[in-house]
Order: structure tokens, then C-alpha cells, then sequence
């Protein structure tokens, strides 16, 4: 048995405002959004359908995400580029979006505006930028992000639990709002 | 009676000689063309006066009437020509003046020979003819000088309407005297009119040439303004550029000068205003005057220029003013002022640099930490993540030592993530683009959740209370900071007594204000360091605290983040005894708030 779930139990994937040791992680907070327990989904084989796009051109940190990914079962594929990205969301058919906002050829907003105009029915896409200001939050949730996640405030682990709620959340058609 | 009559008379035609010979001497001093045409007008005015006594000395001759009736109306011609030089009359207006002159002149010729016996009609209308051309020579430049005057500064405008007063003056005593010498009988009312005629003299020549005096006076209104604009000019001017612009500016209005300049130590030009570039180099290139500062001479088609040194740290700078046709005379007087002026400015100059100086430094600072808190999330996302997947045991299993080793590694990577967003948010914070998120909220629910956020740091040396009231606390704040900034005192109070003891948070709400106060019975503060405390990176250096860990941003952050909410951070201390940190927060009052607070309370109690 994998020690993960306890551990992603209110997991506080708040905004960029703590900035105090030992805080704002696991703490219980009900001030912010939290990722959701996802108990009794912890089934590997159901997850063996779901297929992420993970959009990153730091290698390490998208090596990092595909070993936790693809040890939680998911199938995962890497696009380093704005380019290789469209091209990877028509062959890989994915059911989830990771997109970094930094990208060597265009903006990850951008892709988002053409995710858009292009695929009306695109898969759910998460924002996980290491970007805190309240203004590209803000841009990146207009533009239809089901979530906009700090890099370094998570783990790869709470990342990787959130996935099926973060479908489920879009295929109910439950799009997040932020207040 | 004749005597005493004579006697006045001979008085005024002094008053005149005096008059001319001191506009001619005027005129040598400061050689222009305005000078020359009063010079000439008053000359010749002064003939005129002077050989009314002649003639009664010598008689009646033909000859010394022509001079007389011609200087006459050249006096009154040099007049509009002086007014030409200050407000240059159109060629049509130039040529029919001179038409006039020429006509004139030959009809006073011809009114002293040929027909000085022609009937009384005839003599009359020359008289008429001849004081009309005089009127119109004269008359016009002191509607012109007073029409001008309105739209100037406050130096150049006295300077106009002193010159239209001056001509207004010299037209009266003329109608006076000539009127007075034939219409008045008595010999009393001559010799009165002769004497206020020869009093009205001087006040010409103040009109025409001001004295230092009434320059100095002129200026007064100008230097009580600046000397309530001085501060702003020099302190508040944010760039060195600025302040030399304005004060160019203020030296022009000063002096009632047309342009003014300032060069820097190099030579370069940092402001010019009223003057070209190429004068300004000009003037710079023919300076001959004191290096102290100086009057120096008009350049061929200009005024005078005073420039004076400015003592820059990096070199000699200079200022300079340049005389205009509106400008009153430049003296020593004007030379003084402007030195006076110029060491207002290099102090404002010198202190504008150190400022520009101090700004880049800051703003690098700021560049620096943005940056570098940025790049290092991108690391740190990888340890992180690297970490919580050695505890999550998904890269393999650890022995024993590294299964100790792991709580501490992560321990430190929390700390050092904690850091970065710490830069990260006084970045944010001195761009100015940090935004809140306020909510109304009970400031309990706030409290408590940061207490309870900082349990896991309370070892069992100490012991963490929590007071606060029954009822609920409004407020309207950024809950998230608000949490962070109470947790960052409780955990400071834990840091800073390190031999245990209590850690007392209460919170009160009095007065419209909201007060979470931290006490811990820890180290305490000297009264000499407190002031540090809030600044960025101001830590207090002593022996029991040079070994604990921090930024020394916690409480800087702290104190701006509150203020930023209407709030405050106190600190009330004794060394060996312990700290009170106090947030202070205003209160919503229970009419602005309304039910949200009380549905919010009621959240509160039931999630609790």
C-alpha cells in the first residue's frame, strides 16, 4: 500500500500569499481551495484509460511528473513546445491538459486561446506555472483553466491524486469558478 | 516776479539737461539700440529745454527756432523709434512715422520763418499739427507698453508699465508747460507748473532706466513665490533633469529675462529655455565676464546674458539668464540674486543626483529579487517534488540512516521554499503589484486557524494559549495573510525563546480596532534595536539569537501587509524579559457588515 492518500487528504494548493515555513500545506485550511480526497478511486486499472498531456519544456520537471504519473498508472505523454503540443493533442487524444505557462515558442495562455478556437471540445486543462502573480492566475482562469496550480507550493503526488476529480469536475460540466 | 518765474523755468529746462546727459551716460554703459533711441529722445529733448532760456538770453533767431521745433520732434520721434526696439513696429507703420517726422519738420520750419507772420488761424493749425505729431509719436508707445505688460511675468510687466508711465509723465509736463506757458497768466500758476514739471523729472528717469531699487522691487512679488516653491522645487524634484528645467524657469521669471540655461560641468546642455542651443553655446564660447559670475556683453542683435558658476561636485556647471526687450536693465544687483539663486540650485542639483543614485540602486534591488525568487522556484519544484517522493516511498525504499535523514531534508527544503516566497512577496510588494483579496470575516476564525497552523512547531518547552472574545470579530481583510502574518509572530515568538516558556496570543476588539497580541516570555529587544525590526532583512544581531535561522523579512512583510489593510504591527519589549507583538486591524462596524458576518460567525461555529 502506497503512503500517498493520507497525505493528500485536504492538501492546501492555495494562492500565492504563504510564505511561512511549515505552514500552509496539510494544514486544515478552510480558507482556500483544496484538492478533493478522491477515496476509493485509488484503482489502478481505472486509471489505465486516462491519458494526460503533460505540456513542459523543463526536462527535469516533466521527467519528475511522468515517473509519479506513470507509477499512479496514468499514460502519459510529453510536448516540450507550444508546437509539439497541438500536434500531441490530436495523435495522444489525451482526457487532461498539465500545461506550463513558460514555453521556449509561445505563451502557455496562447495555447490556451487556440486550444479554444480550435478544439471547442478540448479535455480540461491545468495551469501548473511557477507564474504566482494574482494576474496570470486570473488570465489563466478566464481563459477557462479548470486550475491554476504554483509549481514549487506542490508535489507531484497531490498533482497526480487530483487528476480524476479534476475529469470528473469537467465532465459534469462543473466548471471551476474563482471567487 | 519775472525773476522767480525765470528762475523755475530755467530749473525745469535743467531738470531735462540733467535728464539727457544721464539716459546718454545710461546709454554708454549699456550700449543697445533701446538705450540709443531713448538716449536721443531725451537729448534732444534736453536741447529743446535748454535753449528756451537760451533765447531769452540771446533773442529771437529764426535759426535756434528750426533747432528748437526740429529736436522737438525728433525727441517725440526717437520715442516711438525706443518703442520700436522693444515691440518692433510693421515697415508700413515705420515709414509713415518717418512721413510724419519729415512733414512735421517742415511745417515747424516753415512756422518759424516763412510764415512766422502769418495770421492766427494758420499759426494755430501748425501748433496744432506739430503737438498732434508729437502726441502720436509718444502716445502710442504707452498704449502699446501697457497692452504689452498684460500678459507678461510679474519683473517684465512692472518693466512695461514703468516705461508706459514714463512716457504718460513726459507727455503731461509737456501739455502742462506748454499749455501752462501760454494759456496761464499769473505769474504764480507758471512758476507752479514749472515746479511740478521739474519734479516729475526724476520719476522719468525711473521710469525709463529703473534703479536697482525698483528693479529689486519688481522682483519681490517673483522671489516670495519662489521661496514658497523652493522646497518643492528642491527636494521634490524627482530627476535631476526636472529640477534643472524648473529651475531655468524660475530664474527667467526672477530676472524677467527672455531665456535662461543651465550647462553641466561638461559643457552639455541639460535645459534651455527661451534660447537656442546654438546661443547658449554662443554665449558660453564668448564668456569674458568674472568666473565668479558676471554681466556679459550683448552678442551682435542681442541683450546682455548673466551667467554665473554652478559648483558641482563632478565640475563647474553654469546658469545663465539672457536680457529680452521686455527684460529690465541687468546690474550687479541682478548678478548678486542669481549667485544667490545658483547655490539654492547646485544644492538641489547635488542632492537630485544622490536621489537618482539611490533610486537606480533600489530598483535594481527590487529587479534582483524578483528575478532570482523567480529562477528558484523552477528548482525548487524539482527538490520538492524529488523529496515528497522519497517519503511517498515511490523511488525505492531507504535505510535507516537515510529514512532519518529524509525528515530533515525536507524540513530544510520547506524552509528554504518559504524563503523564496518571502522574496517573492517583498518583490511583489515594492513593484507595487501586490494585490489583496479581502473578505469579511471573523477575525477568530482567522486566529485560531494560525494557531492551530503553528502547533506542529510548539515542541513541549512551550506551551501555546489562545484568548479571544465570546462574540464574534468583524473584519474585511486578506484571510490568507492575515493568517500568515499571525503565524509568522507566533512562530517568531517560539524562535526567539528558545529556553520554553508561554506563548500568550489574545485578541481583543475595542475602539474600532482589532488586536491580536503575541507575548512570549523569550529574549526580548533592546529599545535601541526595535527600530530595525521592520525593516527588509533588519535582523537584531545579539549572542542568543546570531545562531537562529530567518530572513529577516517576516515581520517587514508583517507590518507592510497590515498596513496595506488599514492596519498596524507594535512591538512592545524588555531585554531578558520577553516581547508583545500587537497586530492591530480596524474593526467593520455591525451596520457596514449586516448579515454576512453574522452568517459567516455562524460558518464559523459550525465548522469549529
Amino acid at each position: 500500500m502506497r503512503a500517498i492518500a493520507p497525505s493528500l487528504v485536504g492538501t492546501d494548493l492555495s494562492v500565492d500569499s504563504a510564505w511561512l515555513p511549515g505552514f500552509g500545506v496539510g494544514a486544515g485550511d478552510p480558507f482556500v481551495r483544496r484538492v478533493q480526497s478522491l477515496a476509493g478511486d485509488r484503482d489502478s486499472t481505472a486509471r489505465q484509460q486516462i491519458r494526460v498531456l503533460l505540456i513542459e519544456d523543463d526536462s527535469a520537471i516533466a521527467e519528475m511528473y511522468r515517473v509519479q504519473l506513470e507509477y499512479d498508472g496514468f499514460r502519459v505523454t510529453v510536448a516540450a513546445t507550444g508546437e509539439n503540443s497541438l500536434a500531441a493533442l490530436a495523435t495522444a487524444q489525451p482526457d487532461i491538459v498539465l500545461l506550463d505557462l513558460l514555453l521556449p515558442d509561445r505563451s502557455g495562455l496562447e495555447i490556451m486561446a487556440d486550444l479554444k478556437a480550435r478544439f471547442p471540445n478540448h479535455p480540461p486543462v491545468v495551469i501548473l506555472s511557477n507564474y504566482g502573480e494574482p494576474t496570470m492566475i486570473d488570465r489563466g482562469m478566464s481563459l477557462g483553466a479548470l486550475e491554476y496550480l504554483v509549481k514549487s507550493r506542490v508535489t507531484p503526488a497531490t498533482v497526480s491524486q487530483a487528476i480524476p476529480g479534476w475529469i470528473e469536475q469537467a465532465r459534469k460540466g462543473r466548471h471551476h469558478t474563482r471567487n | 516776479m519775472i525773476l522767480a518765474e525765470r528762475l523755475a523755468q530755467d530749473l525745469t529746462a535743467l531738470g531735462f539737461i540733467l535728464l539727457g546727459a544721464a539716459t546718454y551716460i545710461e546709454w554708454y554703459r549699456h550700449r543697445g539700440r533701446a538705450q540709443a533711441m531713448l538716449a536721443a529722445s531725451l537729448v534732444l529733448l534736453a536741447i529743446v529745454a535748454a535753449l528756451g532760456p537760451v533765447q531769452t538770453l540771446v533773442g529771437q533767431s529764426s535759426a535756434l527756432g528750426i533747432v528748437t521745433v526740429v529736436a522737438f520732434e525728433a525727441s517725440g520721434y526717437f520715442v516711438l523709434r525706443f518703442r520700436d526696439a522693444f515691440l518692433p513696429l510693421r515697415r508700413g507703420e515705420r515709414q509713415a512715422a518717418t512721413v510724419l517726422l519729415i512733414v512735421s519738420c517742415v511745417i515747424g520750419i516753415a512756422s518759424v520763418t516763412v510764415l512766422a507772420n502769418a495770421d492766427s488761424t494758420v499759426r494755430l493749425i501748425m501748433g496744432l499739427e506739430l503737438i498732434l505729431a508729437w502726441s502720436i509719436f509718444t502716445g502710442e508707445p504707452i498704449v502699446r507698453f501697457w497692452l504689452a505688460s498684460r500678459d507678461l511675468p510679474s519683473v517684465q510687466k512692472a518693466r512695461m508699465r514703468a516705461l508706459s508711465f514714463g512716457f504718460a509723465v513726459l507727455i503731461a509736463i509737456l501739455v502742462v508747460d506748454v499749455l501752462g506757458g501760454s494759456a496761464l497768466q499769473s505769474p504764480a500758476a507758471i512758476i507752479a507748473t514749472q515746479l511740478i514739471a521739474l519734479a516729475i523729472v526724476p520719476l522719468i528717469y525711473v521710469s525709463l532706466a529703473p534703479p536697482g531699487l525698483l528693479r529689486r522691487i519688481w522682483r519681490m512679488g517673483e522671489e516670495a513665490e519662489l521661496r514658497s516653491a523652493i522646497q518643492d522645487l528642491l527636494i521634490f524634484s524627482p530627476t535631476r533633469q526636472e529640477l534643472a528645467e524648473k529651475a531655468a524657469g524660475w530664474a527667467k521669471r526672477l530676472l524677467g529675462a527672455q531665456g535662461a540655461f543651465i550647462v553641466d560641468s561638461q559643457g552639455a546642455l541639460m535645459t534651455n529655455a527661451g534660447i537656442t542651443r546654438g546661443e547658449v553655446d554662443e554665449i558660453m564660447a564668448a564668456r569674458k565676464a568674472d568666473p565668479a559670475g558676471g554681466i556679459e556683453q550683448p552678442l551682435a542683435g542681442r541683450g546682455a546674458a548673466i551667467v554665473v558658476p554652478l559648483h558641482l561636485t563632478e565640475g563647474t556647471g553654469h546658469m545663465g539668464v539672457t536680457a529680452g526687450t521686455f527684460t529690465p536693465l541687468f546690474g550687479s544687483d541682478e548678478v548678486n540674486q542669481l549667485q544667490g539663486y545658483a547655490s539654492a540650485v547646485t544644492a538641489g542639483l547635488e542632492r537630485a543626483k544622490v536621489t537618482e543614485r539611490l533610486a537606480a540602486i533600489e530598483k535594481n534591488k527590487t529587479q534582483f529579487l524578483n528575478l532570482a525568487s523567480h529562477e528558484l522556484r523552477g528548482p525548487m519544484t524539482v527538490v520538492r517534488g524529488y523529496v515528497s517522493m522519497l517519503e511517498g516511498g515511490l523511488l525505492g525504499d531507504l535505510n535507516e540512516r537515510g529514512r532519518k535523514a529524509l525528515p530533515v531534508i525536507s524540513a530544510k527544503v520547506m524552509e528554504m521554499n518559504a524563503l523564496i516566497e518571502q522574496m517573492i512577496e517583498a518583490a511583489r510588494l515594492e513593484d507595487g503589484a501586490l494585490m489583496l483579496r479581502p473578505v469579511e470575516i471573523d477575525l477568530r476564525r482567522v486566529v485560531s486557524e494560525a494557531v492551530d497552523a503553528a502547533r506542529p512547531l510548539v515542541d513541549d518547552r512551550h506551551e501555546i494559549s489562545l484568548k479571544a472574545p465570546e462574540r464574534p470579530v468583524p473584519v474585511r481583510v486578506d484571510a490568507e495573510r492575515v493568517k500568515t502574518i499571525v503565524s509568522n509572530l507566533i512562530s517568531n515568538a517560539i524562535k526567539y525563546s528558545p529556553s520554553g516558556g508561554a506563548i500568550d496570543c489574545e485578541l481583543t476588539a475595542r475602539g474600532g480596532i482589532a488586536r491580536v497580541a503575541v507575548t512570549d516570555s523569550g529574549v526580548g529587544i533592546a529599545k535601541d534595536d526595535l527600530p530595525i525590526l521592520f525593516t527588509r532583512f533588519g535582523r537584531v544581531s545579539t549572542p542568543h539569537t546570531d545562531h537562529l535561522p530567518g530572513t529577516g523579512l517576516g515581520l517587514y512583510l508583517g507590518r507592510q501587509l497590515a498596513r496595506l489593510q488599514g492596519g498596524e504591527i507594535t512591538v512592545d519589549s524588555a531585554p531578558g524579559k520577553g516581547s508583545t507583538f500587537t497586530l492591530h486591524l480596524p474593526l467593520r462596524t455591525a451596520q457596514a457588515t449586516g448579515s454576512k458576518v453574522a452568517k459567516s460567525a455562524e460558518t464559523a461555529s459550525t465548522s469549529a
